[in-house]
């Protein structure tokens, strides 16, 4: 204990951002404890499965140097779905670049790889305990109750996920709305590493991501993936819960993934794979505009507690963006420590350091995707009549003709974008600038 | 595959007091019923002789849908206590 006997940082929850926070922080020499609710680091933890590598190469190289990643994604696609049919665009990108862009990961042994790297630097791990409340000291967060036992820092880190009770009720996301959050389900398919890579047409060791969008979520905003991993596939969806909550259906949310799984463009590549995990975690996807203040004095967010995930349509991260997170927050706290410590200069130290980073240079270039992505006709008009002229173009009729490459560029322009689709391609043109 | 399979092979040690409270007074009013088609877990389902909304917590994936999606405000639901609920093992 520190000379005042209480703690410099108490961190809630063993996810992604909150160790990588205890890592650093620890690592500076700065007393740490991190209260994880669940059985072990990481328990309540669930990702789609992919962190993308490079922005955090500098901010955790160290961190990261061992960890358990499963295989680096050489292979990416986007495929568009009617209720039959699907039609893709694949990079196969056997370039080997000096360091890889993305990886596959299985988030537990991640989870607890780093909860041993934060130990290792003498934070301290408490499982199974629950930060109840957030214990104010005027206007200022001094610390957690854990049931009717009080637990003191100079900073608190809320690094609980994205439901953060803590944040809720710091008065940070006084609403949830339905919009800014997306539901996914997910599953993890055991399925032996030959068969993986033959199935995906991959190198060894080498992985795969798949995108969907279309009627596999019916006319849901929303998509689904495959990640492969190195004995297991990741297979899921993701909803919109706006558009969920007006879903006129009769269908049930998991039964969109059994659907997707039993396609028939899809269940040749789960064949003889074996259900090994069934998980649903909510995704933060509100974008910039929807992100709250990242704290008060005494009271820092990190992670999806934060918000922090961005969704272009066909690139979705948030891994990254939570470990960056925690490692702002740690420095900013250290950078306090080092001098005469003040919660609110070191909230203000941490807010810079974000509006400076890629986290909020990033979400800020995308803050438009939110709005556009919920546009119906992404899902159904647009999938199901590209693939339908595509399906034109390459059948042969009994009279011997086949369609025209002209008339179904007409037809594509006129009937099935219309003037409402130019401007929807030209939005998505203008998404990032 | 069904759901209550699906839900079998999750790690999920769940305590013997429910951590997802409803208030029936609210729900009797609901027309939509939306937390049975949104829950991933299955685990609202629609008494008809009763006409009374039930939930089975021990199968909860603890997503947190249900409480964002209920515009009525009639699910109150908190993390299991500490040490219990679903643990994600991949």
């Amino acid at each position: 204990m520190s000379t005042n006997d209480k703690l410099d940082v108490i961190i809630v929850g063993a996810g992604l951002a909150g160790l990588a926070c205890a890592y650093e922080t620890a690592r500076a020499g700065l007393q740490v404890a991190v209260l994880e609710k669940g059985e072990a680091a990481g328990s309540k933890s669930l990702t789609g499965g992919r962190l993308y590598l490079r922005p955090v190469s500098e901010l955790c190289g160290e961190l990261l140097k061992d960890a358990p990643f499963e295989r680096t994604v050489i292979s990416e696609s986007i495929t568009i779905t009617d209720d039959t049919s699907s039609m893709s665009f694949r990079l196969d990108d056997n370039a080997t670049p000096d360091k890889p862009n993305s990886v596959t990961v299985l988030l537990s042994p991640l989870n607890q790889y780093l909860a041993e790297k934060a130990a290792e630097k003498g934070a301290m791990l408490l499982p199974q305990q629950k930060a109840d409340n957030l214990i104010f000291d005027k206007e200022k967060m001094v610390g957690v109750k854990i049931g009717e036992e009080e637990l003191r820092a100079r900073t608190v880190v809320a690094a609980d996920g994205v439901l953060s009770f803590l944040a809720e009720e710091a008065g940070l996301r006084p609403q949830r709305d339905a919009l800014s959050y997306g539901l996914g389900i997910k599953e993890t398919i055991e399925l032996n590493s030959t068969c993986i890579e033959e199935r995906f047409n991959l190198p060894p060791g080498k992985g795969a991501s798949r995108l969907f969008f279309g009627t596999i979520t019916q006319d849901l905003q929303g998509g689904g993936f495959i990640y492969t991993n190195t004995n297991s596939l990741a297979i899921g969806l993701v909803v919109n819960l706006g558009a969920l909550s007006n879903w006129k259906s009769e269908t049930e949310s998991w039964q969109l993934l059994e659907a997707f799984k039993a396609r028939p463009d899809i269940a040749p590549l789960l064949a003889g794979g074996k259900t090994i995990e069934y998980g649903a975690h909510l995704v933060p996807e509100g974008g910039f505009n929807t992100l709250p203040r990242p704290g008060l004095p005494g009271l820092l967010l990190v992670g999806d507690a934060a918000g922090f995930v961005f969704n272009t349509g066909y690139i979705l991260r948030g891994m990254d963006l939570a470990l960056a997170s925690g490692m702002l927050a740690a420095q900013s706290i250290i950078k306090s420590h080092q001098e005469n410590f003040d919660p609110s200069a070191c909230l203000n130290n941490y807010e810079q350091a974000l509006k400076e980073s890629f986290i909020y240079k990033q979400m800020e270039k995308y803050k438009k995707a939110p709005d556009l992505l919920t546009l119906e006709r992404l899902y159904k008009h647009y999938p199901q009549n590209v693939i339908q002229l595509t399906r034109e173009l390459f059948q042969v009729d009994s009279a011997g003709q086949n369609a025209s490459i002209w008339h179904t560029c007409k037809k594509f322009v006129f009937k099935v974008l219309g003037l409402k689709g130019l401007r929807d391609l030209w939005r998505f043109m203008r998404m990032d600038s | 595959m069904k759901i209550e399979d699906k839900i079998a092979i999750c790690s999920i040690k769940h305590h013997e007091e429910s951590h997802i409270k409803i208030d029936l007074t609210i729900c009797k009013n609901c027309q939509t019923r939306i937390c049975i088609i949104a829950c991933p877990a299955h685990i609202y389902t629609y008494e008809s002789e009763t006409g009374k909304l039930i939930v089975d917590h021990t199968g909860c994936l603890e997503c947190g849908t249900c409480i964002i999606i209920c515009l009525l405000k009639g699910i109150t639901w908190t993390y299991p206590p500490a040490g219990y609920g679903i643990y994600y093992r991949y």
